[in-house]
């Protein structure tokens, strides 16, 4: 074999190689990550009232892929599968064939439904479907024309005893890489999701002053989210708003992997008193009060307009998004 | 021999321990022992049992059973074999039922997956006794190559059934519309089941649904031929093992359905188990399968080749044509009172409510469906209030509740609210968030009961007048929940929607 023939081969096996393995770590983050439920969005009473009308694609995409914990755990474990066939170059087609269908159907859903840039997926997809076509003559005989196959070579051109000991040490380096320090990290973001705050819930406004306030401004329904980081109030005139609440506490960096784990923890802390983010930026400082465990009670200046809200936390457990008695709906 | 040696030699792969497939070595000569001479039977009375029920009861006997009379021939001969059927899994029903509470640990599942169940367990003594009556027949070559043909045809009916549906926007997406349909726009998300948000989900995106029928439809035309049978296996399998578990964890319909499609393309699968497992996993050579061939004249396989036409003919005439009339018929139409609104001004025998004084019956809000045959009203005690036109049925069309589809009933449906002004009579359907609900339905009133009772919402009918003065502005008046009710209604602009923004193409 001449010396640029050489040269090609190898490249050729170099490319294969850093295919394989960047499909393999994606799908791995990936695959965990859908394991572990970290994927989608996890909605709580501030989606529960807004209207379906009010969500965007990009959101109504996350709440879909969060809803269903099994459906996600399955999907990641497809994922994973692929990944570790990835790793055998045996088993490389196979695992670059559902490679491409796992990427090409997240490719869609991010071409579809807009949630997050797609330029990752079209890689993947780029990546595997090179992956798939490297054997296309084999494919061709077995899917298409149902002739007799033979298997290509997976060898590398460099391949020696002492190459494919180091390939072995290599791919337990790798695979040891995404079991110890990706799982680990995840699973402790995985801990961190898993706060619940007292303050959450869907609450009936019981009262609000001053009861002649316009109807834009006179709070119908209000909810708070499950790590306490977002109060929803709907008003009078059907419309909604959403504030970011910050606990009057000494602010610190959060860690990022625990943040809703901190801001709860935060938010248990007796004050009285927290700050309203309205979407333009603005905040608000209220004082708050809680007589008991289902009644929450606002008062002062939300964007210079003096108020006080009386919430009373209503049961949700049966809502038909929560498994409750539903009923046939027109179609 | 191969120059890379015998191991990647595939004429070798025809010599003994080779990866084949089952049916290449010999298949007239080889004896398949009990237990696959069993498998394939009961496999063939589990497949025939379904293809008569879909024949039946769902897709075409149905479809034409409106052309002829109940005391015709063709009634009589549709219904034969399931008059003479009936009793015996009337009794595999009550075995079944016996077994899951006499024997520790054997559990049945409740719901639509309850009936394979049973179809799986009622069909094993049949077959049991037909392998017992046949033990001197342990080759099963024509037997194989009659479940292989049947499971491939059935199943591309049913890829092409639903393929076509997405392709051209009829599945997720009821009529074509675009979801989530503006009767959805109002509510609040925590009052739609996980189940209708995945429909929501399905019909939100024209390109998405397109992409998906285009899967299942280009695995229905692949399954036509034998060549390319195992890729269409390959590519329905892991559809519908995704549709199966959007069903099943989501609560959507019928998974079972697509759980039993996805049992046909496994077995599909697996009968080339030895040659997947050689090429993608051993990297050994493999031979295609030489199957037993059920036309062995010339005369026999041009018949053949005219039955394999037919049979491709008519489930295109049968199931995917229908689609297409449907779309054509909707036309893109839509009634002009289509939208959601804002209740502007309310009055409630003859006192004027004001939005203000916040009073609970007064109406808030109110969609109206592509049709203007549904209408939706949240009042400003977030109650809220369903309303359907005559007939008063959940679903505007379906064959087991007696309204069945015509072509041009849409376009009758659209001719009700056309005018400026309309009279349409309206009945309450039970609801989550209405106040009437336990006096419209029963507690614990059977799932199916929405589908085959055509007066399944016990309310009265009432008649509602539309008054419509240009695109934005409706007026609702009539005697509603013992009240004379006037209802002037200002639309919200469909902009106003962050999914309206959001979504491609058109609404």
């Amino acid at each position: 074999v001449s010396a640029p023939g050489k040269m090609a081969d190898i490249l050729r096996d170099f490319l294969r190689i850093a295919a394989r393995y960047i499909v393999a770590a994606a799908l791995f983050h990936s695959g965990m990550r859908m394991v572990l439920n970290l994927a989608g969005t996890h909605i709580g009473p501030v989606e529960w009232i807004t209207p379906l009308g009010e969500f965007s694609g990009a959101q109504f995409a996350g709440i879909w892929m969060g809803l269903s914990p099994t459906f996600q755990t399955l999907g990641g474990l497809v994922e994973i599968a692929a990944g570790l066939l990835l790793v055998s170059p045996r088993t490389t087609t196979l695992g670059a064939m559902i490679a491409a269908g796992c990427s090409t159907n997240s490719l869609m859903l991010h071409l579809c439904f807009r949630p997050e840039p797609w330029v990752g997926d079209a890689i993947l997809l780029l990546l595997s479907t090179y992956l798939v076509l490297l054997d296309w003559r084999l494919l061709m005989d077995l899917f298409l024309l149902d002739r007799p196959t033979a298997p290509i070579s997976v060898k590398p051109t460099w391949e020696t005893p002492q190459t494919r000991k180091i390939s072995y040490v290599l791919k337990g380096v790798f695979v040891a890489y995404f079991v110890f320090v990706t799982s680990l990290e995840m699973l402790r973001a995985a801990q961190g999701d898993k706060a619940h705050s007292e303050w959450s819930g869907v609450y009936s406004v019981a009262s609000f002053s001053p009861a002649n306030a316009d109807l834009q401004h006179r709070w119908r329904v209000a909810a708070i989210d499950r790590y306490a980081e977002r109060l929803t109030v709907r008003t009078m005139d059907g419309a909604g708003v959403t504030f970011q609440i910050q606990p009057n506490v000494p602010q610190v960096a959060p860690d990022p992997l625990i943040s809703h784990q901190e801001h709860v923890a935060a938010m248990a802390a007796p004050d009285g008193r927290l700050t309203l983010i309205a979407p333009d930026g603005s905040a608000s400082v209220l004082s708050y009060s809680r007589p008991d465990a289902g009644r929450l009670i606002l008062q002062g200046a939300l964007g210079g307009v003096a108020m006080t809200a009386e919430l009373r936390l209503t049961p949700s457990e049966g809502l038909p998004f929560l498994g409750g008695k539903s009923y046939p709906e027109p179609r | 021999v191969s120059a890379l040696g015998p191991a990647h030699d595939p004429l070798a792969a025809n010599s003994k321990g080779s990866h084949m497939s089952e049916t290449e070595m010999s298949p007239e000569k080889r004896d398949e022992g009990w237990w696959i001479s069993f498998a394939l039977r009961w496999g063939l009375l589990f497949w025939l049992n379904n293809a008569y029920f879909l024949f039946y009861g769902g897709n075409w006997g149905l479809r034409w059973a409106h052309l002829f009379s109940q005391d015709s021939i063709y009634a009589y001969l549709l219904q034969l074999p399931h008059k003479l059927i009936v009793p015996y899994w009337n009794v595999a029903n009550i075995a079944v039922g016996w077994l899951a509470t006499h024997v520790p640990g054997f559990q049945i599942p409740r719901g639509q997956f309850r009936i394979p169940v049973v179809d799986i367990l009622g069909t094993i003594p049949l077959a049991f006794i037909w392998t017992i009556f046949d033990r001197r027949s342990r080759n099963n070559a024509v037997l194989r190559e009659v479940v292989y043909l049947g499971v491939r045809w059935w199943l591309a009916t049913g890829m092409f059934l639903y393929g076509s549906a997405k392709l051209i926007g009829l599945q997720g997406v009821p009529q074509g519309i675009p979801q989530p349909a503006p009767l959805d726009w109002v509510r609040p998300l925590g009052e739609i089941s996980s189940g209708q948000l995945m429909m929501t989900w399905l019909g939100y995106s024209p390109i998405f649904r397109f992409f998906a029928g285009v899967n299942e439809s280009l695995g229905a035309i692949l399954l036509l031929f034998r060549r390319t049978t195992l890729l269409a296996a390959l590519l329905i399998l892991p559809v519908m093992v995704y549709v199966t578990a959007i069903d099943t964890t989501f609560h959507v319909g019928p998974a079972a359905g697509a759980a039993l499609y996805g049992a046909g393309a496994l077995y599909l699968v697996a009968r080339e188990w030895r040659r997947l497992a050689g090429v993608f996993l051993f990297g050994k050579p493999t031979a295609p399968p030489s199957p037993k061939k059920l036309w062995s004249s010339p005369r026999l396989a041009l018949a053949g080749r005219g039955l394999w036409v037919l049979v491709v003919a008519f489930s295109l005439w049968s199931y995917v044509l229908p689609q297409f009339k449907q779309a054509a018929d909707i036309g893109g139409q839509q009634s002009p009172l289509c939208g959601a609104y804002r209740v502007e001004r309310f009055v409630s025998d003859g006192r004027v409510l004001p939005e203000g004084a916040a009073d609970p019956a007064r109406w808030r809000e109110v969609a109206i469906n592509w049709f203007g045959d549904y209408i939706r009203i949240r009042r400003m005690d977030e109650s809220e209030l369903l309303w359907s036109a005559d007939p008063g049925d959940p679903y505007r069309f379906l064959v087991a509740s007696g309204h069945d589809y015509r072509y041009g009933d849409y376009g009758k449906i659209l001719a009700k609210t056309a005018g400026l002004q309309e009279q349409l009579k309206f009945k309450e359907l039970p609801n989550y968030g209405s106040p009437h609900t336990a006096a419209l339905v029963s507690p614990d009133f059977p799932p199916q009961d929405a589908v085959l009772n055509p007066h399944y919402s016990r309310g009265q009918f009432f008649i509602v007048n539309f008054i419509r003065s240009g695109s934005d502005h409706v007026s609702l008046q009539g005697r509603i929940d013992g009240g004379d009710i006037s209802a002037d209604l200002v639309r919200v602009a469909n902009d106003n929607f962050a999914f309206f923004k959001t979504r491609e193409g058109l609404p």
